[in-house]
């Protein structure tokens, strides 16, 4: 295997979905990046360049080495602030990410040898592939990510971030399915993955008052709608619900940069990404407000919008196969679609409609080209999709054109069938809005979710309660050898009685040496003196100059080291992960609490409540092993 | 064949001249050094071609009934000399500026012992009997003894105590393997496929044993680490470059001549002894991460590395199958190259610094980017990320770890164990060097000077083409790994071997 490049099948439709977020981010960096300018400009291109070569990528080697290198040159850009926030949030990408190329890498190792396998265990490989890339995804449970990062990254990064570099890891979950034939089993899992995303995403957004943080969160959503086209895919081989899948995640690529890019727009002028503060920004600026409301009419599924065109082939697809079971996740299909509808009209109604009187800041009427150029080719985009859905047969590859042409069809504004597809969005769209009115009313925005519903305190619970013990064992134990070591040489140096003074002195040498060096060092020894004559190596007198000595400033106490070692090791663990937000201190407040209080009588739940559902999914899982 | 005496008599010659020449600048004691290595470089040039012949160029030395001791250049031991004799030459070159202030007595002991070393580690990889190994295995326990307390503290003694007397037990168990295999088989000449006796002794056990727990301690296995992270911080950082580069690297190297050539792959297949070894390298791999996590100075974070890195080329041995074997002779290429670079760069770091905490680095890529590259590229090639060299290592060992398992060598959970802890190592790593370079590129320098510092074309130069090699060998993995294929292809059935590459 080596490095080789040649256009895949769907190459042609990723760099379509790929480059508008691209370009239109680096038009808005322009305005957007003040500090670093050409350390980001070189990265931000790099990454482009790697999320370019991905889709050409010929074998898993160079997926692979492109995967990890487009990690690799995002970092800058996400760091790009400098913050400690900022870190914090780009290590959560960074480890996330690497997670995710190690579970590839190490499924497509276990390819070879999937021919010594039988039954379900042969798909082994694919399902490690496939975490891999639900983690580059953000489906549920490994989401976390996505509301860490993006908050933090410099508004361009976030927009690429959330528009194209998540979709890697649809790309190649695409990659895999068209390799083997699937399980159904596999298929289920995946479906079930994309429902949970999709609800639990949406409800998440619905709480958040950090626009970024909502963006993220609806990100997470919009995957779990095309995660679970995907899955219906994998599970009937039907080209229209690969179909829908794909062009939802265009979609979400456009009208996803077009909201991250107005809300930074929100952000240079208001100095604040709060929704609850930022007020009258329609008649501030009226072009930027207008093509942020296309946006979210977009991503609402409005009809004459793209978001509608995907959104309506998806729920075809689910009302193909009536069935208990899909019209459970019909259900949730819809509701996800109602809150996706109030969470972005509530962030538009609150910047736009407030009639309250506007904050105190620089009033500044014309926004510059670079803020409303790139939102217009964005929105320009998402209407002329909307309004031509059969755009989308040209990006597609040539075995979908023809399938893809009826489907697209439909949804043509005035076809005889759009009618029908209009008016259940009449149903979604008044449901979204009473369900708006209400909420904004008896201030449901505000609380907070459950806290054992909150994914990212598994995961923090997971770090500090599980792993840290463990590498704590893991240093306890290198500690102990140390002891055990200089326990046995005392010991051994009795027992050898052949000469006994120097056997004891050498012991004695010996334990000093694991146990306290500084006694050592005070102690004027003959025996080194003796040591070195008999070696011939005092040539020359011990150096009597410290100062120029790197090594004398540095203590090799064993001890003392390890034990310095712990603190140090807690610390940097904890500021690998550690807990804050540049946008919302109170967030961290509120996880710093709750870690306190509840976190050590919560793991013994969590670790039972773990295993239970692992015997559970056993239980489950060995009804369809052979 | 004169060529040969050549490349061995020239490091001896030239560290007799550094102790013996009245010189008072301390650059003409480097640049002796650096014009040996520059010499022995050009005579395995021309050895190039030599060495893939049928007989080989050989010396021998002496001849008894029983116990000879022979030198032999075959391809293999070409390419690790050349790697042995890169990475000395970057590490002398980066010894004129680092020593620039020694003392030149210190200065000439140091540049006099590392040619030695130099000469110890070329004819370990020479040998062609486990004697011969063992003569120059135990000579360079003396000569790299005084390499660690170059600087003669008090710490530096106490490490060096310890490895003197680790070392020194390693040697008796080496002794004791030594002459029960003469008592079996009389001779300990290193054959491919090895000798069928002496696995299927009753003492096999036992022989096993003696010579692996000889050699690894050297090489810094699982229980028998603890002196390599005492020893390399307080040596100075070229010589623990060449330490964690070279020097225990002949502990691997001797696991690979005793299983490849004295017991023989074919013979140990499903032997429980083995199935141990590799659960104890694998055990090393994901230890020496993890104690690394919690450690603060900088040098004994790399040492702690080399450790788990260690971990991996004895597994790479002990799983047997071809691929694997190329996958832990290519890691030791890879992992010389790399942790060369990351203790090179770590020694810039601490002398301009003055500070050994990995935390108090903030800033220092701005400050000296140049140092601070190199370490970047070490480190996330220690990481296992592509375009890098360790990439394409890891790759072969996965791939090794796959054809053990087809070839029914190791079990289902074994093969598990591997990639696991293969993977889980990787993400270890990242773990404990993603914060050093954080900080070093990401985080506000810490005190009130903020210039940049001074940066000698001694550092620059073997940093920057260290750097280059490891981006290097990801780039043309054909060039790299296929001389290893045909090198190791008279001891290993070649046609089982299908290149990864």
């Amino acid at each position: 295997m080596l490095l080789s490049f040649a256009g895949q099948s769907f190459t042609n439709f990723f760099l379509w979905l790929t480059i508008p977020p691209w370009l239109t981010a680096f038009i808005f960096s322009f305005r957007y990046i003040q500090k670093r300018i050409w350390e980001f400009r070189i990265f931000f291109l790099l990454t482009f360049l790697c999320n370019i070569l991905l889709f050409y990528a010929d074998n898993w080697f160079t997926f692979l080495t492109i995967y990890e290198s487009l990690t690799l040159c995002s970092l800058p850009i996400i760091f790009h602030d400098r913050s400690k926030n900022a870190i914090s949030g780009g290590k959560w990408y960074f480890f996330f990410s690497l997670l995710s190329g190690i579970l590839i890498l190490s499924s497509v190792l276990l390819r070879t040898v999937q021919s010594q396998w039988i039954g379900i265990y042969a798909y082994i490989p694919f399902f490690i592939a496939m975490v891999g890339f639900l983690i580059k995804c953000g489906a549920f449970p490994f989401h976390v990510w996505l509301p860490e990062a993006h908050p933090v990254a410099p508004t361009p990064a976030s927009a690429v971030l959330s528009g194209s570099i998540i979709k890697v890891g649809f790309y190649g979950l695409l990659f895999l399915s068209y390799e083997m034939e699937l399980p159904r089993i596999i298929g289920q899992v995946l479906l079930w993955t994309a429902v949970v995303t999709m609800f639990y995403g949406v409800i998440q957004a619905l709480l958040q008052s950090n626009i970024k943080k909502m963006l993220a969160f609806h990100s997470v959503s919009q995957m779990g709608y095309v995660l679970l086209g995907l899955s219906l895919f994998w599970i009937y081989r039907e080209e229209g619900a690969l179909i829908g899948s794909l062009t939802h995640a265009m979609n979400h690529a456009y009208f996803k940069s077009a909201l991250f890019i107005a809300s930074g727009i929100q952000y240079l002028s208001y100095h604040t990404l709060d929704m609850y503060q930022i007020k009258q920004f329609f008649i501030r600026y009226k072009i930027a407000a207008i093509l942020l409301l296309v946006a979210v009419l977009g991503i609402s599924g409005f009809p004459f919008f793209n978001g509608f065109v995907s959104k309506t082939i998806l729920h075809e697809e689910l009302l193909a196969h009536p069935n208990i079971v899909y019209q459970v996740v019909e259900t949730i299909f819809l509701l996800t679609a109602i809150g996706t509808l109030v969470s972005n009209t509530k962030w538009f109604y609150l910047s736009s409609m407030r009639k309250e009187p506007a904050i105190k800041t620089t009033f500044r009427q014309k926004p510059l080209l670079s803020e409303w150029i790139p939102l217009f080719i964005l929105g320009f985009l998402i209407v002329a999709l909307g309004i031509f859905p059969t755009l989308y047969e040209h990006f597609l590859p040539y075995p979908f054109q023809e399938e893809s042409h009826h489907l697209l069809e439909e949804i043509l504004p005035f076809h005889s069938s759009f009618k029908h597809s209009f008016s259940g969005f009449v149903y979604t769209f008044f449901a979204g809005i009473a369900f708006l009115y209400v909420g904004l009313q008896n201030h449901w925005f505000h609380h907070h979710l459950p806290s054992i519903l909150d994914i990212k305190l598994w995961w923090l619970v997971l770090i500090n309660q599980i792993m840290f013990p463990l590498f704590n064992l893991i240093q306890r134990g290198e500690l102990a050898l140390i002891k055990l070591y200089s326990y046995g040489s005392n010991r051994l140096g009795g027992m050898l009685l052949m000469d006994t003074f120097l056997e004891k002195k050498i012991a004695f040498f010996y334990h000093l040496c694991y146990i306290n060096p500084v006694r050592f060092c005070q102690t004027s020894s003959s025996f080194e003196a003796r040591f070195q004559e008999n070696l011939f190596i005092s040539i020359n007198p011990p150096v009597k100059d410290k100062n120029k000595n790197p090594a004398a400033e540095w203590f090799v106490g064993s001890e003392n080291s390890l034990l310095t070692g712990f603190r140090n090791f807690y610390n940097g663990i904890k500021c690998l992960f550690s807990i804050s937000h540049t946008i919302d201190n109170k967030d961290s407040q509120y996880y710093d609490k709750i870690l306190t209080l509840y976190g050590k009588i919560w793991i013994r739940w969590l670790i039972g409540i773990t295993v239970l559902l692992i015997l559970v999914f056993i239980l489950i899982v060995r009804k369809y092993i052979p | 064949m004169n060529l040969l005496w050549c490349l061995v008599i020239c490091p001896l010659l030239f560290s007799l001249v550094i102790l013996l020449i009245p010189s008072k600048k301390n650059a003409v004691l480097s640049w002796l050094s650096i014009v040996s290595v520059i010499i022995n470089l050009v005579l395995l040039s021309f050895l190039a071609t030599s060495s893939h012949n049928t007989v080989p160029p050989a010396i021998h030395l002496f001849q008894t009934s029983f116990l000879t001791i022979d030198f032999a250049l075959d391809s293999l031991s070409w390419l690790l000399c050349l790697v042995c004799s890169l990475v000395w030459m970057f590490a002398s070159l980066f010894s004129i500026h680092y020593f620039e202030q020694e003392n030149i007595k210190l200065l000439k002991r140091y540049q006099a012992f590392s040619l030695l070393n130099y000469w110890t580690v070329l004819l370990i990889f020479l040998a062609t009997n486990f004697f011969t190994f063992f003569i120059f295995f135990e000579l360079l326990l003396i000569v790299s003894y005084v390499l660690i307390i170059h600087y003669q503290t008090k710490e530096a003694f106490a490490a060096g105590i310890k490895y003197f007397f680790f070392q020194i037990i390693g040697g008796l168990f080496l002794f004791f393997g030594l002459v029960l295999t003469f008592s079996i088989i009389k001779t300990s000449d290193f054959i491919p496929g090895g000798y069928a006796a002496l696995s299927s002794h009753p003492l096999f056990s036992l022989i096993f044993w003696c010579y692996i727990i000889g050699l690894s301690i050297k090489a810094g296995l699982f229980p028998l680490h603890i002196w390599l992270p005492e020893a390399h911080p307080v040596a100075p950082s070229p010589a623990s470059a060449l330490l964690s580069g070279m020097v225990i690297k002949t502990g691997s190297f001797g696991i690979f001549k005793v299983v490849v050539m004295l017991f023989g792959t074919s013979h140990l297949v499903g032997k429980v002894d083995i199935t141990v070894l590799v659960v104890l390298s694998v055990l090393t791999m994901f230890w020496g991460s993890a104690v690394a996590i919690g450690q603060f100075h900088l040098k004994r974070v790399l040492a702690y590395s080399s450790v788990s890195q260690i971990g991996y080329i004895l597994m790479g041995v002990s799983l047997l199958s071809p691929l694997s074997i190329l996958g832990s002779l290519v890691h030791t290429v890879g992992h010389a190259f790399v942790k060369s670079t990351l203790f090179l760069s770590a020694g810039s770091m601490i002398e301009n610094t003055k500070q050994t905490d990995i935390t108090k680095y903030n800033g220092y890529g701005q400050r000296n980017p140049v140092v601070f590259s190199a370490f970047t590229i070490g480190a996330l090639s220690m990481i296992g990320f592509p375009l890098f060299a360790n990439f394409i290592s890891k790759w072969v060992l996965g791939m090794g770890i796959m054809e053990a398992f087809q070839l029914n060598y190791i079990p289902t959970w074994l093969m598990g164990l591997c990639l696991s802890m293969l993977m889980i190592s990787s993400l270890l790593n990242a773990l404990y060097y993603t914060p050093i370079l954080i900080r070093g590129w990401f985080y506000p320098v810490d005190e009130n000077d903020k210039k940049p510092f001074h940066l000698s074309w001694s550092e620059a130069i073997p940093l920057c083409l260290l750097s280059l090699i490891i981006i290097a060998l990801f780039f043309f993995p054909h060039s790299w790994i296929n001389p290893f294929i045909n090198a190791i292809s008279p001891t290993i059935p070649v046609e089982t071997i299908v290149s990864p590459f």
